[in-house]
């Protein structure tokens, strides 16, 4: 039998959206071999056609769940959210952009709040972004201009396997014709991680004190002497060592992950970052860029803002969106018992809350689109399996430099699984049937 | 097993494994194979007289859980206690937001201590929150 090869299919698994991937197809349209990708993107492909793949709707009666029909589905989630008082919208970040779009106009419709993956990854990196700014580019400049890469706090070895090799480190980029070998690469860590055995420079920052090593970093710029032999537990020698490069870069890019904003200080260590970046302007070109988990979680700051103006965490209780985190994002709320029924897109928070606000999600009635079983499958009350979108259906992912690529459908779903944006388009139109 | 016990600071990471079991079957052995488990420095590994495959109780102010040791490929950290994120991780992490939305992931002081307690398997984990 002829295999069938499907060439530039982008990978819809994290915030690279490598665009590169080669799908080869078996007999019966089955995915025998994932190429280009890394093991964790060719596990999405490969899993995506799996025995343990959800192809019905199901809901809980007496504990176990029963196959139902996507009509029930549709109408026993669109009554949870209509009689809810504060329904909790979560998610969203594996899911297209219009499915997204319709996700805003169901949390309008029912006076909820829609808040996505963000809340738990680079929400303190928004918040910061907010009050200073970010001097960005998109990731192409950085392959052709960077000549010194930082990565703060962040494994891409491990968390964007192929960033290095794609946007950063190894390509060869127009003014960067050697590749690696016209780059200095320095990390930052609290560990000698996989990345940071590539780097050029490794600086092993003590755990929570990230901010301190920055404010060096910006003190030792501005023309001060640093009184201490050490800071945060690298020595002022090495942070001078260091700075000395970022000062003499001709293109830097600095790329921060979770060290940064799960860590002590949160936002603060970001706008302490991203001052940093501003003052090595100062002396160089220099951007900066978060390291986005999921796929399309910068799509969903894209979306959520040019409808509402606002990026996660938006309240429309009031009849109009209301931000205020800390208050509207979904931890807080899970905590003080705030939200009464829940409905989860394209996500997984039972496997990624703190277990203290899974708790109060448990009590909750909960419906999830979601095409596998998962640990937040296991306590809904409804769930409906989506078609996958960048495998079994098309849509509109943001890069983490915000460059919009289109996702490819390459194989039909289970048969009876629509894309997100057609079972919210139904759940909305049952939402507006009850409360017409 | 004896009383011996460690205080360490928990950071929570990401690794390949635990990105390609997410994207595999989440409800099975590989998941768990994948998060319930730490990276400890050899240093730490020894003070608590325990060898690669043993099992510790992590405990912080928020809950315990059970974890498989695994000697880390990133030494020196002496004091750090590695743990990939997942439901065994969120067991133990702090989920006080600050007023940013995000909960503390990082940074949090634990107390290890030798067990011959067994890993809880995700269903376990998930029947203890309707507990």
């Amino acid at each position: 039998m002829p295999r069938e090869v499907v060439t530039d299919v982008v990978c819809p698994v994290c915030g690279s959206l490598c665009d590169d991937i080669t799908v080869i197809f078996g007999d019966g349209g089955r995915i025998i071999e994932v190429e280009n990708a890394c093991s964790v993107g060719a596990s999405k492909f490969l899993n995506s056609q799996s025995e343990h793949r959800l192809k019905k709707p199901l809901m809980k009666k007496n504990g176990s769940f029963v196959e139902i029909s996507l009509e029930k589905a549709v109408k026993e989630t669109a009554r949870l959210l209509a009689n809810a008082e504060r329904p909790l919208l979560y998610g969203w970040s594996n899911a297209d952009c219009d499915a997204q779009r319709v996700g805003l106009e169901l949390a309008e419709e029912v006076g909820g709040i829609i808040d996505s993956t963000t809340t738990i990854c680079h929400g303190p990196s928004v918040l910061a972004t907010q009050e200073v700014g970010c001097p960005t580019c998109t990731l192409g400049e950085v392959k052709n201009r960077a000549d010194v890469v930082v990565y703060w706090g962040s494994n891409p070895i491990h968390a964007h396997p192929r960033h290095m090799s794609r946007y950063t480190t190894f390509p060869r980029g127009f003014f960067r014709d050697k590749g690696e070998k016209d780059r200095t690469i320095i990390v930052v860590d609290v560990r000698q991680t996989d990345t940071a055995k590539l780097a050029d420079y490794f600086i092993q920052v003590k755990p929570g004190y990230d901010y301190e090593v920055i404010a060096a970093m910006r003190a030792i710029l501005k023309g001060y002497s640093i009184n201490a032999s050490e800071v945060g537990g690298v020595s002022t020698s090495k942070i001078k060592e260091v700075v000395e490069v970022m000062k003499n870069a001709g293109f830097g890019a600095l790329f921060f992950g979770m060290g940064l904003t799960m860590t002590r200080g949160k936002h603060r260590n970001i706008d302490n970052a991203i001052s940093l970046i501003a003052d090595l302007n100062s002396f160089s070109k220099w951007v900066l860029m978060p390291m986005r988990g999921h796929y399309n979680v910068s799509g969903t700051g894209e979306t959520f803002s040019w409808v509402t103006g606002y990026p996660f965490a938006i309240d429309f209780q009031r009849g109009f969106p209301y931000y205020n985190p800390g208050e509207t994002t979904s931890i807080d709320l899970l905590m003080k018992n705030e939200v009464d029924a829940a409905l989860v897109v394209a996500s997984d928070p039972v496997s990624h809350f703190p277990a203290a606000a899974v708790k109060h999600l448990a009590k909750i009635p909960v419906a999830t689109i979601e095409p596998h079983p998962t640990p937040t499958v296991e306590i809904s009350k409804i769930v409906i399996p989506p078609a996958i979108a960048g495998i079994e259906a098309e849509g509109t992912a943001y890069r983490m430099d915000h460059v919009p690529i289109r996702l490819r459908k390459i194989v039909d779903p289970p048969e009876g699984c629509l894309p997100d944006k057609e079972i919210l388009e139904m759940i909305l139109d049952e939402v507006r049937k009850i409360r017409k | 097993m004896s009383k011996r016990s460690l205080e360490m600071t928990l950071v929570t990471c990401r690794t390949i494994n635990q990105g390609a079991a997410r994207e595999g079957e989440k409800m099975g052995y590989e998941y768990q194979r994948a998060c319930g488990i730490c990276y400890m420095d050899y240093e730490d590994m020894k003070l608590l007289d325990i060898l690669p495959g043993d099992c510790v109780l992590v405990k912080s102010p928020y809950g315990e859980v059970v974890l498989r040791v695994e000697r880390s490929k990133d030494e020196p950290h002496k004091g750090i206690l590695v743990v990939p994120l997942g439901p065994w991780a969120n067991k133990i992490v702090d989920p006080e937001t600050h007023s940013t939305g995000m909960p503390s992931l990082k940074g949090i002081l634990v107390t290890v201590e030798p067990t011959f307690e067994s890993i809880p398997n995700i269903k376990e984990l998930i029947s203890a929150f309707h507990s």
